[in-house]
């Protein structure tokens, strides 16, 4: 194993169960909070009536939308100060009592009157309303390269076929959880958040204070997925406004049930793709049209079809995404946004070319590689894609693919499929400061918080590797707004983002460590030159003299007690870009359909990917196999309904909605490229992406493989397996 | 609600006729618990029936078992006899739900909760059980296919509770089976599940046959025809073949996000087929394995 | 149409809420005598966080389905969310606090921080009593610590590592 491969840097506290998630932060005189919900899809809230609720046992108060109004209009407070409903089971008040069944029993007791209007619960059901947001994240909705109609109307072979993703839930087994108090006007806030700044300024512009009179802490975090930000800051803020109307601390905590409507969703797409080909296989043109579910109170999509325009080398592409407002749950971003559904449809039609023109999937793709970015027209910053089919094709054996459709193993018949994934490479701001003792402890702070991917042990291990110390001597804070400006957790982009602050405010201290060193008479180091020295093994040496000592002697005998300094980076400057940086992968994966009953079961999967240089190839593993996990949950069984009739969910427990058990466990192989990349710090490409995108298609070609169907829609159901061809 | 933990079966017999509101027993807890949480259930008393010594207990005389009602799935894997005579029966107990689940589960409890799906239940009637009623005015036995009347539906009168189920000796060459078919590999509700017995005699032909149906209609169901069909053979292909038919046949299933009628249909006949075929290897002393 | 809903379908229930009949429980928790008293509907899994603060104990779903909230009762795995307090009365319990600490590591904790078998942590606890108590059991084969561990849900998808921990330890 690489000496890169350290362990966990909170592992001993998580796995003793010493690790302490928001949620369960100690407080005296903690009330408890439930939400009270309403069943109705759409409408208005006539009234809020607590009367009842008064008389429960235990109860504290109620806030509804009159205790909201003080707030500031912002989509963070519109849900809760405005009488609108928009989907069924969105809450309209907060009850706290002296304890949780008794908050629960109170909210029951609350009478909510209610005029409904007529509702739409499915994206059917209003096509004619759909429209084109003006961006989709930070790309345009629409583009045109070339002339996509044209090219298509003129090519030799076109696939085009409609594609479908169901609408997913997060689910992080953590569910969103608060414990907030007020210190006179200043208000403490502990939220299991993927972005405490983030969080702190939605409720400084809410509650109209200075910042600074805010601290949010999120230390640990039992999972995110793109579901712990902007949707959790209404009910956070009915936990604040009841904190303050008793004077007490409060804690939320959102039921599992809530969790399928609250906090988001991957958005439901609908999605028409067409390819056209040469006879020689080459792309000359590409038309994918999205169409999308967002909600009525809030705008959201996903770029699903914004990587088709730089995957694959083709002169014509066009690619649009259209939304639909229904009473459904409101979408943000989960696992691998846009490009998990998004490259579901374009790496399952690439595949259905492959068999059409009778070239070997990743031959065609290799063909029609990509290299440079064609739609900024501007060159790769890397780009090892085609090592990742060549690697990844050669560890899973794929020059042995059995002919389609001949492969059998007892009752299950076989088939092997491939796919690319590719991720978007990008940091934003941050600030990290470093602070050494003079025994030569380190401390490294940054705000930004660690979901569970890994973001402890990264900054441990950049910050040990500069300083050249073990990771042990080095302690990481994070998560809490007094520590420096750090980013949100998303989008793959902390730990390169962290990484460049972390290089900036170690060289700072190794410069200091080092003119101090060099002017001080009692040092063996008196005299030598700056740029001589480097810092290995606690110690700062000569690389000439072989002479050194350890630099906290340094500081001894300055009798200073420590040194501190921070290093800043910014963000991505798209516009003056001089080359794009994208991660790439290549899945490859074996499945069986057990005949008769069209029971998929995945059986290996080989994931190669190129995303930069890797600071730690054990904990970048397990970071690519749960993406991989989540790709085939994805893709097998992930799927929430709403009942059109009443426009609540169809069961919102665990036991409905199906995840990936233990048993569903192929057999995974990762291979790590790693790649120098002249134009990004360190070389740090995100890679928690990566390995969340790919898979379906790969899996859904692989059941073409297998019994010959193909399956345009996510989950894969049994019945499409079954079904006629 | 009040929470009771009677010692004796008469005792919680006399607490459930006493109770003027909705009594519930509570055996493992784990349906019932999930239904007081979601607002399904709202019973005034709960009767914790694990602390009556009859109902946790497995005996064995005459070669059968008397099975007591809050006997878990765990429980049954463990008891060597029952395990070497009814396979079928200890494999269905222990597909209910996940590990820490078969710890709680119950019999009686998989049987009362009254869910079409309920996995013990296709392969207790393939076995030919019997349940021990115990009642105000004493104990009466049942068919376990004639307890489960309806979705969440049962024979039972109010003051009544089921006390054990009677499961006869395991016939010289018979073999006992069971199969689900779910869309995940582990956790999760059945889609179809399909319990089957049969005995042999000494030539290899059929003697006697049950078959079982699990959530294909309101409630299991037993299939008399796949039964007709495989006496009397000697289990060849095309005995299997009509049985497998009057399997599909037997089902009223409905539509639902686990699966579809036709998928629900089809899929009987199949697990049916794979189902007699464990049992006739285990009829024939193979050890077979569900999966 | 104006409609006055109650919030649920089951309405208020003040007057349930003023009977709930409360028992007194002692039980044994990480091998000290516990006594509490409790409403007849608490669930173990609130007695052991809210009246114990024992908070290593998670609650994932609070429905039986994710096993976040796995102890051992009498060392048998059960999920605490679904299993009554009252029930509980004399019972020897085991909470991931009782297993190990930080300095004195229990074998399956250690080799779960080896093999990396924990992303976000929050399924970990109920990882590691599911996987004690699925060693002593002494599963034969990688297929069967898959198959005896799936009551257990992890959504970072720590799976394969998680397996590769507890076989480890196994000797597989």
């Amino acid at each position: 194993m690489s000496d890169r491969s350290v362990p966990r840097y909170e592992a001993a506290l998580k796995v003793t169960g010493r690790a302490a998630y928001e949620g369960e932060v100690p407080a005296v005189g903690l009330l408890h909070a439930a939400l009270v919900e309403v069943p109705i899809a759409r409408g208005d809230v006539v009234a809020v009536d607590a009367s009842e609720a008064e008389r429960t046992s235990g109860f504290a108060t109620m806030v509804s939308y009159a205790d909201a109004e003080p707030l500031k209009p912002s989509p963070a407070t519109a849900l809760i100060r405005d009488r609108a409903v928009h989907f069924a089971g969105q809450p309209v008040a907060l009850v706290v009592a002296d304890t949780l069944s008794a908050a629960r029993d109170a909210a029951r007791a609350v009478r909510v009157t209610t005029q409904a209007r007529p509702s739409v619960t499915h994206m059917a059901q209003a096509l004619n309303t759909a429209y084109v947001p003006a961006m989709v994240g930070r790309f345009p909705s629409v583009s045109n390269r070339g002339d996509a109609t044209a090219a298509l109307a003129d090519a030799d072979r076109v696939v085009r076929h409609r594609y479908e993703t169901a609408a997913n839930i997060h689910h992080p087994l953590e569910p969103h959880a608060v414990v907030c108090w007020w210190e006179g006007d200043k208000a403490v806030v502990h939220t299991s958040t993927q972005a405490v700044f983030g969080t702190r300024a939605m409720i400084a512009h809410a509650f109209n204070m200075p910042p600074a009179d805010i601290r949010v802490i999120s230390r640990l975090l039992g999972g995110g997925f793109g579901c712990k930000g902007q949707l959790w800051w209404p009910w956070m803020f009915l936990a604040m406004l009841a904190a303050k109307k008793t004077g007490r601390p409060v804690r939320l905590e959102l039921t599992r049930a809530q969790m399928f409507r609250l906090v988001g969703r991957r958005q439901e797409t609908v999605q028409d793709l067409a390819l056209g080909f040469s006879t020689n296989g080459c792309l000359t043109g590409i038309a994918h049209h999205v169409t999308a579910q967002s909600s009525t109170h809030a705008e959201y999509s996903d770029a699903t079809a914004v990587y088709t325009r730089y995957l694959y080398a083709c002169p014509n592409v066009t690619t649009s995404h259209l939304l639909v407002r229904t009473n459904e749950p409101q979408p943000v971003p989960m696992r691998a946004p846009g490009t998990a559904p998004g490259l579901f449809a374009l790496e399952s039609a690439m595949d259905e070319a492959a068999v059409r023109l009778g070239f070997d999937p990743v031959d065609l793709r290799v063909r029609n590689f990509a290299d440079h970015d064609q739609e900024a027209g501007r060159p790769w910053s890397s780009n090892s894609l085609r090592d990742c089919y060549c690697i990844g094709a050669e560890r899973f054996g794929w020059a042995r693919r059995p002919a389609q459709g001949t492969a059998v193993d007892g009752r299950w018949r076989i088939g092997w499929g491939m796919a690319s994934t590719m991720y978007p490479a990008i940091r934003q701001a941050a600030k990290v400061r470093v602070q050494l003792a003079a025994d030569g402890a380190v401390l490294v702070q940054c705000g930004t918080q660690d979901m569970g991917s890994g973001t402890y042990t990264a900054l441990g291990q950049i910050t040990a590797d500069a300083l050249g110390v073990p990771v042990d001597r080095v302690t990481v804070e994070l998560g809490d707004t007094v520590l420096p400006d750090g980013p949100f957790s998303g989008g793959s982009q902390v730990t390169a983002s962290i990484f460049p602050a972390a290089a900036a405010a170690t060289a700072k201290l190794r410069a200091t460590i080092a003119a101090m060193a060099i002017a001080d008479e009692a040092s063996p180091l008196a005299g030598q030159r700056l740029d001589d020295l480097e810092f290995r093994d606690g110690s700062i040496r000569s690389r000439s003299g072989n002479v050194g000592e350890p630099w906290a002697n340094v500081l001894a005998r300055k009798g200073t007690e420590g040194l501190e300094a921070e290093g800043e980076s910014g963000a991505t400057q798209h516009p003056d870009l001089t080359a794009t940086s994208m991660g790439y992968g290549a899945v490859f994966v074996e499945i069986g359909v057990n005949a008769g009953l069209g029971e998929i079961r995945v059986r290996r999967v080989c994931g190669a990917f190129a995303a930069g240089r890797i600071l730690n190839p054990l904990l970048a593993r397990s970071q690519y196999v749960g993406g991989l996990v989540g790709g085939i949950g994805m893709a097998l069984h992930e799927r929430t309904e709403t009942d059109r009739a009443t426009g609540r969910m169809l069961g919102e427990t665990l036991a409905d909605y199906l995840i990936p058990t233990h048993a569903d466990m192929p057999e995974f192989d990762i291979a790590l490229i790693e790649e120098d990349d002249p134009h990004l710090p360190g070389s740090v490409k995100g890679i928690g992406m990566l390995g969340t995108a790919g898979i379906q298609a790969a899996i859904a070609n692989a059941v073409f493989h297998a019994v010959g169907k193909r399956v345009r829609s996510l989950p894969i159901r049994i019945e499409d397996v079954l079904g006629r061809r | 609600m009040r929470y009771e933990a009677p010692e004796s079966v008469e005792k919680a017999c006399q607490l459930l006729a006493d109770d003027v509101g909705h009594a519930r027993i509570l055996a493992g807890g784990t349906d019932l618990l999930v239904q007081i949480k979601t607002d399904v259930l709202d019973p005034s008393l709960l009767i914790d029936i694990k602390k009556i010594q009859e109902l946790r207990e497995i005996n064995t005389g005459s070669g059968g078992f008397r099975i007591g009602a809050a006997v878990t799935g765990a429980e049954l894997k463990e008891h060597d006899g029952l395990r070497a005579a009814w396979p079928g029966i200890v494999e269905a107990a222990n597909l209910i739900g996940s590990t820490q689940v078969q710890g709680r589960a119950t019999l009686g409890g998989n049987l009362c909760n009254g869910s079409p799906a309920a996995d013990s239940v296709p392969a207790l009637i393939a076995a030919g059980a019997k349940v021990v009623i115990a009642g105000p005015n004493g104990r009466r036995e049942l068919p376990v296919e004639d307890i489960m009347v309806g979705v969440r539906k049962l024979a039972l009168t109010k003051g009544e509770l089921i006390v054990s189920f009677i499961v006869p000796p395991r016939p010289k060459q018979g073999g006992d089976a069971y199969l689900r078919f779910i869309p995940r590999t582990e956790m999760d509700i059945a889609v179809v599940g399909c319990g089957v017995s049969l005995q042999l005699d000494a030539d290899g032909t059929c003697t006697f046959a049950r078959l079982a149906l699990g959530a294909v209609a309101e409630r299991p169901l037993l299939v008399g025809d796949a039964a007709k069909a495989l006496i009397g053979s000697k289990l060849d292909a095309k005995a299997v073949d009509v049985a497998a038919a009057a399997a599909s046949a037997a089902c009223r299933p409905i539509d639902d996000k686990r699966g579809t009628k036709a998928f629900r249909i089809k899929v009987a006949a199949v697990l049916a087929r794979r189902t007699i075929q464990i049992a006739l290897d285990r009829a024939h002393g193979k050890t077979g394995t569900t999966h | 149409m104006m409609v006055e809903t109650p919030t649920t379908a089951k309405g208020s229930h003040a007057d349930a809420v003023a009977t709930a009949s409360v028992v007194a429980l002692a039980f044994s928790i990480n091998g000290r005598h516990c006594a509490v008293e409790t409403v007849a509907t608490a669930m173990l899994l609130d007695v052991i966080r809210d009246q114990l603060g024992l908070t290593g104990t998670k609650k994932g779903c609070d429905l039986g389905a994710c096993g976040a909230c796995t102890v051992l009762a009498d060392g048998r795995r059960v999920k605490s969310c679904l299993a009554l307090a009252a029930s509980y009365d004399g019972a020897d319990i085991t909470t991931i606090e009782g297993i190990g600490t930080p300095d004195r590591l229990h074998p399956l904790q250690a080799a779960f921080i080896r093999h990396d078998a924990l992303q976000c942590g929050y399924c970990t606890p109920g990882q590691i009593l599911s996987g004690i108590a699925l060693l002593a059991e002494k599963p034969k084969d990688i297929a069967a610590i898959r198959e005896g561990m799936s009551g257990n849900l992890c959504r970072c998808g720590a799976y394969p590592n998680i397996v590769a921990a507890i076989a480890e330890v196994a000797g597989l």
